[in-house]
This record gives structure tokens, C-alpha cells and sequence, in this order.
């Protein structure tokens, strides 16, 4: 064996056996889990019983013709990338800002991000309920500063729960692409418009191809937190807002149907998994300066 | 017989063994000697599931706590909705989550269903001498199965500015109530009680019975309502009662207690006039707890008449021994066999055998009435 021959191999035993450990617990932890969803998904299922041990499609059945199910994904969907997009935009001005400004607004704005990882889903629920009521905190500042002459409601509508998914899933965007941002060279920014280039041409010729790969990145973090959320559009949206969430909720917990629950899960997965693909074909080899 | 062949060394380790095994027996066999039991259960611990939410407090406090001050016990009690069985289910069945469960009628059928439950031996019970006979007549084979400790029902709630009052369930379909009413969106089978005990054709609340043509007539009536919103859940309803979304409300009595203390003087909380839905909680000990006599001794302090009198006081259900005193709180508390009856509208065992067969129609529906009545 040659010496650059023995020290590939050293080099890709090192590898594997640094990645063994979080390997295992992926296969024993998520595959495991997951593996057993799958199965379930494929079970019978005779009421009152959770399910009947069985090989059926009949749940895969119902996903592709049920049509409260289609109007529960499609709901999904489109709520998750409005979402997805929104805060990916919203958290790539702010990462701009924050990667330009000094260090002391740094910290501010990155503890401000922190704060709604601090408190859990329900407490941030709970908070919109006390801002977007009639009775809220938004519509009497609203009506204070004149904007507004009546009382408005924000709560329960759509927008109220495209809103609070936003905000769950902000901080995740921010983080990533603050993480890509910061990977950069200021100083291109300079040398850009040294040679004439407008502040709008920088971002667009130099800026944005660089922090491209943590757009994508981001925009895939958040679709798939948006995709899972299911307390926040049910707490903030209106009654007839139903999600792919909420109806696993109701067929495990309300209706204890497991295996149906499960082929929801299933679908779930695999439409993310999906988007993970194309994400991944879209995704631009990493460029740095 | 000579005194020294009377006490031989043998024959005094025997005796010793014999008294020692005396003594210690009702510890050995008979643990759940009432008599010994503050020594006996003394820092044993036990885990009991309630309704979550002011139930669980309710129940906490004037059950949980006396009885560990009574027999040095840490019981605790956990709160949960539908999913005890489920947790039961993904246990190790000689490790089970907890040792006893709440079980109305639904989650009663689900755990034996599923077989999760262990029968009860009466004759090891105190208590079941003054138990309502109501609890059992509904009951079948279930009756086997766990200790009745009382029930919850639906209640009405109005703004005392509407006008309209928790007299009668026709209040949500008072003209001055459109657009301001609310009902439950997940247990949708509670809101089709309203019009089933308005309606004459059958007794109580029999008509959610039927197959999904004949429930349709009840679904016509959910249908001229104008909700100002369906709730999910307690939190959310006591969130729309203050931002004054909603004036007229169907509670659950685990949280009707509650509403009193909080909305009690803008609000008037009510069974109304017609009667009520009910179910029953019914304590049952789960296959695979460790502590099976303590968990008796806990059952049958459920049924003693202190404990119940102390939770009636601190609570809107209804409690299983006719020999109460009606608290301030619900000067009109049903006592007698016939009030019982009367008042409560059970969602039988049978009942669910009738209503499952027929929830995935029935649930689709209940979707049609959400979307055309929602205002929220």
C-alpha cells in the first residue's frame, strides 16, 4: 500500500468513526421512530381499537380521495411557503443589517431573535391572543395613534396565523443565514463600489450570489418547521384554517386512529423529503471570497 | 411434661418465627388493611390521572393533598384529555405511566378495547353502598371495571348584558345571540347534544344516536347559529369570554368552576332548565401498576362521603353518592334518584358503540356546519 493510498484510507476511517456515534443515535432514535410510523401507516384499523396489525393501503387510499384531507394539505402548503418565504426575506434584511451595523446592535438584534426560542409555542400563543383581539393591545394602538378609527380584529383569520408562524419561524432563518453571512468579506462590499458599482448592483452581483446557498438553506429550514407547526395556525387562524397538523392530532388523539395518523405523517415526510431533493439540485455550490 | 422440654431451642425459634410471621402479615398479604394503612402506604407513591385544566386542581387539591396528609402517602396527579390510553398502550405493560386513570365513557371503551385495565374487586372497596345506582345501570359488563366517583356535563354560559340568561339552551338561538355564541370544534359530538335534548322526538339525547340521515336534523339546527368562533379548547374559550368575542358558551363542567370564580359576576353559569349531556369519571387501575393496594385504598377513599362532600365544594361535576349536601355554588345540585336521572343525559357506553360507527360521516359534516355558521 502506497502512503497517500494509507493515508486516505486513515483519513476515511477517521471520518466514520467521528460520525459513528451521532450516526448510531440517528438509526436508534429518528430511523427506528420512523421506521415504526411507516409500519403503522399499513395497519388496519377497526374501532375502538387503535389499529389491527395488517397490510393495507386503505389509509393511502383515503389520503389521495378524502377531499377534507386535500383541503387540509393544500391549506398546509400554501400556508407553509407563504410563511417560509416571508421570513426568509424578513430574516435576510436583518442579517444584512446586522453583518453591516457595529458589533454592539449585533447583540441586541441577536437577543432579540433568541427571545422567541425562549418561551414555548402555547406562551407565544397566549401573547397573540392579549395583541390582535378587538380588545387587543394592537387595535388600541391602532385607534390611539389614529391610523384607525374603529376597533379592528386581527384574531382568528388568516393572516393572524400566517403571523404567528412567521414569527416561530424567523429566528431559524436568521441564524442560518447570519452563519453564511458571516463567513463573508466585508471588505468586497467596498472594493464593488471602488470600481463604480451602485449600492443596488453590489447586492445583486456580489452579495446575493454569495449568501445564495444560506438562502436556500434557510427557506428549506423554514418550510419544514412551517410544514410541522400545528398549535399556531389552530390557536391564531380561523375555524375553518384545517392543517395536515391538526388532522394527525385529531385521528391519534380525538379519533385514535393510528394508522391513518401515521400514512398523514408518511405523506408529510415524504413531501419534505422531496423538497430536500429539489432543494439540494437547486442549490448552488458554495462560493466564497 | 418437663419445664425444659417445653422450651427447647427449636421450639422457641419456631414460635419466633411464627409471631414474627403474625405480625408482619397484614403487611405481607393484607396490606390494604384500612385500619394499618397510615404505616403501611406511609411514603409510597402513586400516580393518578385527572381531567386536565381546573379539574386537576379541583382534585388536587381536595383529594390528592388530604389523603397523603392522612396516610403519608405522595400521590400525585397528573392531568390528561385523550390520550392517557395511548400512553398506556406505548408503555412497557409491566411499567405503565401511571397507576390510575379518570375513564369517562369514551376513554372507558378505548382502555377495554385495548385491555388496560384491571376489574375491581367490590368486596375490597368501602363506599360502594352509597353510590347512585344510576352509575351502574348504564354500565353493561364495564361495571367490572374501576370505581365511579362522579361525572361532568355540559353547561351554559351567558353574559348577564346579553340579556339572555343560562336558563335554556334555546338562548342559542335568540336573535340577540347570533354571532355571539361558541361551542367546541374538536368534540363535536357534545355540541349535537344541545339540540338533541331540545327536540321532542326522542328521550334525553338519544338522537345523536341515530345514523348520520336522521342526526342531520340536528346538524340543521347547529346550522342557523352564527358562531363568533368554535373553540379548541378551555384556554381558548376562557380567552374569547374575556375579550367579549362570545356571550353565550357551552362549558364542560370540569371547567365551569372556574368560569364562576372568573366570569362570575359579568356571567351567569348554568345547567340549564332541559337538562344536560353527562359522562361519568370512573377511576381505573392500570394493568402493570406497582402499587395495586394502595391504589385500592386510594379508590376507596374516593368513595368516602368527606372526600366527595370536599370536592363537590370545589367543583361542577357531579359526584356519585346521593348523601350530599348541594354546595353554594349550585344551590339546585341533583340529590334524589329521579333529579339524577333527569338532569343527566348520559353519552353512554352504548351510545358511543352507536356514535362510533358513524364519527368519520358525522366528523365531515360537523366540517360543513363549522365553515357555513363560523364567523371566526
Amino acid at each position: 500500500m502506497t502512503d497517500a493510498r494509507r493515508r486516505r484510507t486513515g483519513e476515511a476511517l477517521g471520518f466514520w468513526l467521528l460520525l459513528a456515534p451521532s450516526l448510531l443515535l440517528l438509526v436508534l432514535v429518528f430511523a427506528r421512530t420512523v421506521a415504526g410510523v411507516v409500519r403503522m401507516s399499513f395497519n388496519g384499523w377497526t374501532p375502538p381499537s387503535f389499529y389491527v396489525e395488517d397490510v393495507v393501503l386503505d389509509h393511502y387510499v383515503r389520503l389521495a380521495t378524502d377531499p377534507l384531507i386535500r383541503e387540509a394539505a393544500f391549506n398546509t402548503v400554501v400556508l407553509a411557503f407563504q410563511a417560509a418565504l416571508t421570513s426568509v426575506v424578513l430574516a435576510y434584511v436583518m442579517t444584512l443589517i446586522v453583518w453591516l451595523r457595529p458589533k454592539r446592535f449585533r447583540l441586541t438584534v441577536i437577543g432579540l431573535m433568541l427571545c422567541p426560542l425562549l418561551a414555548s409555542e402555547i406562551s407565544i400563543i397566549f401573547g397573540w391572543w392579549l395583541v390582535l383581539p378587538r380588545n387587543g393591545l394592537l387595535s388600541y394602538m391602532l385607534v390611539g395613534s389614529g391610523l384607525v378609527s374603529e376597533k379592528i380584529n386581527l384574531l382568528y383569520t388568516e393572516f393572524a396565523a400566517f403571523l404567528g408562524l412567521v414569527y416561530a419561524i424567523l429566528p431559524y432563518s436568521f441564524f442560518i443565514l447570519l452563519s453564511v453571512m458571516d463567513r463573508q468579506d466585508r471588505l468586497l462590499i467596498e472594493a464593488s463600489a471602488d470600481l463604480g458599482a451602485s449600492p443596488l448592483s453590489t447586492f445583486r452581483e456580489v452579495v446575493l450570489p454569495l449568501t445564495w446557498r444560506g438562502v436556500v438553506l434557510a427557506f428549506s429550514q423554514a418550510l419544514i418547521w412551517a410544514f410541522g407547526i400545528y398549535a399556531t395556525p389552530s390557536a391564531l387562524g380561523p375555524d375553518t384554517l384545517w392543517t395536515m397538523g391538526q388532522r394527525i392530532q385529531e385521528e391519534m388523539i380525538g379519533r385514535a386512529n393510528w394508522p391513518l395518523a401515521s400514512a398523514i405523517a408518511v405523506a408529510m415526510i415524504a413531501a419534505i423529503a422531496l423538497l430536500l431533493v429539489v432543494m439540494r439540485t437547486v442549490e448552488p455550490k458554495e462560493r466564497t471570497a | 411434661m418437663p419445664i425444659n422440654s417445653r422450651f427447647t431451642r427449636r421450639s422457641i425459634l419456631k414460635h419466633t418465627a411464627q409471631a414474627t410471621a403474625l405480625l408482619a402479615a397484614p403487611a405481607i398479604l393484607g396490606r390494604a388493611s384500612l385500619a394499618g394503612a397510615q404505616d403501611s402506604f406511609a411514603g409510597e407513591s402513586l400516580i393518578v390521572v385527572s381531567w386536565s385544566g381546573n379539574h386537576e386542581q379541583s382534585f388536587r387539591e381536595s383529594v390528592v393533598e388530604p389523603f397523603n396528609e392522612k396516610y403519608g402517602t405522595k400521590v400525585e396527579t397528573v392531568g390528561g384529555w385523550d390520550q392517557m390510553i395511548a400512553q398506556i398502550k406505548a408503555a412497557p405493560a409491566d411499567n405503565p405511566p401511571f397507576d390510575l386513570t379518570i375513564a369517562d365513557e369514551y376513554t372507558t371503551s378505548l382502555g377495554l378495547a385495548e385491555n388496560v385495565f384491571l376489574k375491581t374487586d367490590r368486596s375490597g372497596i368501602k363506599g360502594f353502598e352509597a353510590v347512585s345506582p344510576w352509575f351502574d345501570a348504564h354500565r353493561g359488563a364495564a361495571r367490572d371495571y374501576g370505581v365511579p366517583f362522579g361525572g361532568g356535563s355540559l353547561w351554559m354560559v351567558a353574559s348577564r348584558s346579553s340579556g339572555i340568561g343560562a336558563g335554556s339552551w334555546k338562548g342559542f338561538w335568540d336573535e340577540r345571540a347570533k354571532g355571539k355564541t361558541t361551542m367546541d370544534a374538536a368534540a363535536f359530538y357534545w355540541d349535537l347534544c344541545v339540540p338533541a335534548i331540545l327536540s321532542d322526538r326522542k328521550p334525553g339525547i338519544d338522537e345523536v344516536f341515530d345514523s348520520p340521515a336522521e342526526v342531520e336534523a340536528l346538524f340543521a339546527e347547529l346550522d342557523k347559529l352564527q358562531m363568533a368562533k368554535w373553540y379548541s379548547d378551555g384556554a381558548e374559550l376562557a380567552n374569547i369570554l374575556i375579550q367579549e368575542t362570545a356571550e353565550i358558551a357551552m362549558v364542560y363542567s370540569a371547567d365551569a368552576r372556574g368560569f364562576m370564580k372568573e366570569f362570575g359576576e359579568t356571567h351567569e353559569i348554568a345547567i340549564p332548565a332541559e337538562g344536560t349531556a353527562s359522562y361519568t369519571n370512573w377511576f381505573m387501575k392500570v394493568r402493570g401498576t406497582r402499587h395495586p393496594e394502595l391504589s385500592d385504598l386510594f379508590l376507596s377513599y374516593l368513595l368516602e362521603k368527606e372526600t366527595q362532600q370536599r370536592f363537590l365544594d370545589n367543583s361542577t361535576d357531579f359526584l356519585s353518592r346521593t348523601d350530599l349536601t348541594p354546595p353554594a355554588h349550585w344551590p339546585d345540585y341533583p340529590t334524589t334518584e329521579e333529579a339524577i336521572a333527569k338532569t343527566f343525559n348520559l353519552f353512554s357506553l352504548k351510545g358511543w358503540d352507536a356514535f362510533g360507527a358513524n364519527w368519520d360521516a358525522l366528523n365531515d359534516r360537523m366540517k360543513q356546519t363549522i365553515a357555513t355558521t363560523s364567523r371566526g
